[in-house]
């Protein structure tokens, strides 16, 4: 298939900070309809790369390419923002209007729609995160709870219909009910387009049930691309580089190593059901 | 980009032997050098100041730069203050289309004025650039501490102006990451259209001035749960020093500049 969003060779440096290469090398593309975790430490250069997919940051070496096609100059960095969105790790710093509504509508409003086109996709994307337009249509973001300020930034990037979503750290200060929330939001997101989801994060947990493949990034660099089930054999390197396996995962591993099959390794309610039959069979016994 | 490539203010973790130097030196000679830059009456002296500052920023290994890109936060300044001078002030006329005419003595108090607002920001940019705020404010703390015997707060206004110069590299930051987030959804700041630039601005501001009230406020309840009670008696935990080789090279620029006043 052919990637939606590559990234080819791509090194990153900040300006002025003297602290080095923030990316150094790196070489990723993504699909259509494929959810990409690129998960590594603090400090690794996670952020550093979302802002790049995004076109927020221009690579010091290394090319971007959208749909095949390299997107090198501003312009092109422009049009970037209109098919990738980017939901920020801190929700406060997207949130700016003095009505949720508002803040929903600031993305699409640039795009050019108006009227009932704008309307439908501010209240599709705010059906898509759960958010009730009216109760809190009309109050300011800032007096939100956390877990609501990031439905909200979610629904301002979601409301900008983009065929990339990159996400950084979006599950971080939410509880289950949050998080459960968000993957129903992306999953549904996925289901209705064909659209590619780049997850950056420390902690696998909320990508796991949705994630296609894998990406492990250390000091800038990109390590490896591997599917879960290469993931859970090799936890040993994870672990080096700070980031782990989720507890079910670690679980489904233990179970694999037992000669268990699991029909779906990622799926807690396959491993439970897994258990059982253990269970059942030594009962037998 | 709004906000990229603002220089002026911010401390620039180099090891160079300025950014060694003790606080209070350099404090001191940027103090005695902007004094000299009003001082000086001649383009000569400005002139020669002016190398003697390059001379000495080359000779401590400071990124060149960046200093000279915090130039570009004022070049309007320097602009307006170079027009308003050369079309204003009366003199012998020497070049006059309608309305407007331009004087020998406009176009020199032009020329001294630009030249004097440039010397000064690199000499502050320099200061802020290579002392981190919190040395700063230590230095700026021990040259005042005289001022604690007319019963002047030297310890809390300096703790002030400590914060203060803390939150400015936030504050910087802190507009870079709404801009991107303003830009990624679709806000365009490099737009040729100043209105639709201006209008993209204000979404900037908002959670600007909401983020920095919150970390004050934070920033204020941090302060009193470790129980900060400012005042004379506060002693420090890494005592400034002065070495003396420091002390000899600040006291051989300060007295050039000195004499570049009388001399020249």
């Amino acid at each position: 298939m052919v990637s939606r969003l590559s990234l080819e060779n791509v090194s990153y440096s900040y300006p002025l900070q003297g602290t080095g290469m923030a990316l150094r090398g790196i070489s990723l593309d993504a699909r259509p309809g494929e959810v990409l975790c690129v998960a590594g430490s603090n400090g690794s250069g996670k952020s550093t790369l979302a802002q790049v997919c995004a076109g927020l940051l221009a690579p010091t070496s290394g090319s971007v390419l959208y749909d095949g096609k390299p997107v090198g100059s501003r312009v092109r960095l422009r049009k970037l923002h209109r098919k990738v969105g980017l939901l920020f790790q801190s929700p406060e710093d997207q949130l700016f209007a003095d009505t949720v509504r508002k803040d929903i509508e600031f993305g699409p409003r640039n795009q050019g729609l108006r009227g009932d086109e704008l309307a439908g996709r501010v209240d599709e994307a705010s059906t898509l995160v759960g958010l009730s337009l009216e109760e809190t249509g009309g109050r300011s973001p800032f007096s939100l709870s956390e877990g609501e300020k990031r439905r909200v930034a979610l629904a301002g990037v979601l409301a900008m219909s983009p065929e990339v979503l990159v996400l950084d750290e979006p599950f971080i200060g939410l509880d289950r009910d949050g998080r459960e929330h968000l993957i129903g939001a992306l999953s549904s997101y996925l289901n209705r387009k064909l659209a590619t989801v780049i997850v950056v994060t420390h902690d696998l947990s909320g990508t796991w049930p949705l994630a296609d493949r894998f990406a492990l990034l250390s000091e800038g660099r990109l390590l490896v691309i591997e599917s879960k089930a290469d993931l859970m054999s090799g936890e040993a390197d994870m672990l080096a580089l700070g980031v782990q396996l989720p507890q079910w995962g670690v679980l489904a591993r233990e179970l694999l190593h037992a000669g268990i099959a699991l029909e779906d390794p990622s799926d807690p309610s396959c491993l439970a059901k897994a258990l059982a039959r253990r269970r059942e069979v030594e009962d037998g016994r | 980009m709004a906000g990229r490539g603002i220089t002026i203010g911010q401390y620039l973790a180099v090891d160079t032997p300025l950014n060694r130097t003790d606080p209070r030196l350099k404090l001191s000679a940027v103090v005695a050098g902007v004094i000299l830059v009003f001082l000086y009456s001649t383009g000569r002296e400005l002139l020669v100041f002016g190398v003697l500052l390059l001379v000495t920023l080359l000779a401590t290994r400071l990124p060149l730069l960046p200093v000279l890109k915090s130039l570009k936060t004022v070049w309007v300044i320097v602009l307006v203050t170079f027009l308003l001078q050369a079309f204003l002030t009366p003199g012998e006329v020497m070049w006059h289309r309608g309305f407007l005419s331009v004087t020998d003595t406009g176009l020199s108090n032009g020329v001294m004025l630009s030249a004097r607002v440039v010397l000064l920001v690199i000499l502050l940019a320099a200061l802020t650039m290579t002392t981190a705020p919190l040395d700063l404010a230590d230095g700026l703390q021990s040259l005042l501490l005289p001022l604690n015997y007319l019963k002047v707060p030297v310890s809390q206004v300096t703790t002030v102006v400590s914060i203060t110069l803390m939150f400015i590299p936030g504050i910087l930051e802190q507009s870079h990451k709404l801009v991107k987030a303003q830009m990624a959804r679709g806000a365009d700041f490099e737009s040729a259209n100043l209105i639709r630039r201006v209008k993209d601005i204000v979404p900037v501001l908002v959670p600007l001035f909401v983020k920095v009230f919150h970390d004050a406020d934070d920033l204020a309840v941090a302060m009193d749960a470790r129980v900060y009670n400012g005042g004379r008696n506060r002693t420090r935990l890494y005592p400034l020093e002065i070495r003396l080789l420091e002390k000899v090279l600040t006291l051989a620029f300060i007295s050039a500049a000195v004499a570049i006043k009388f001399v020249l």
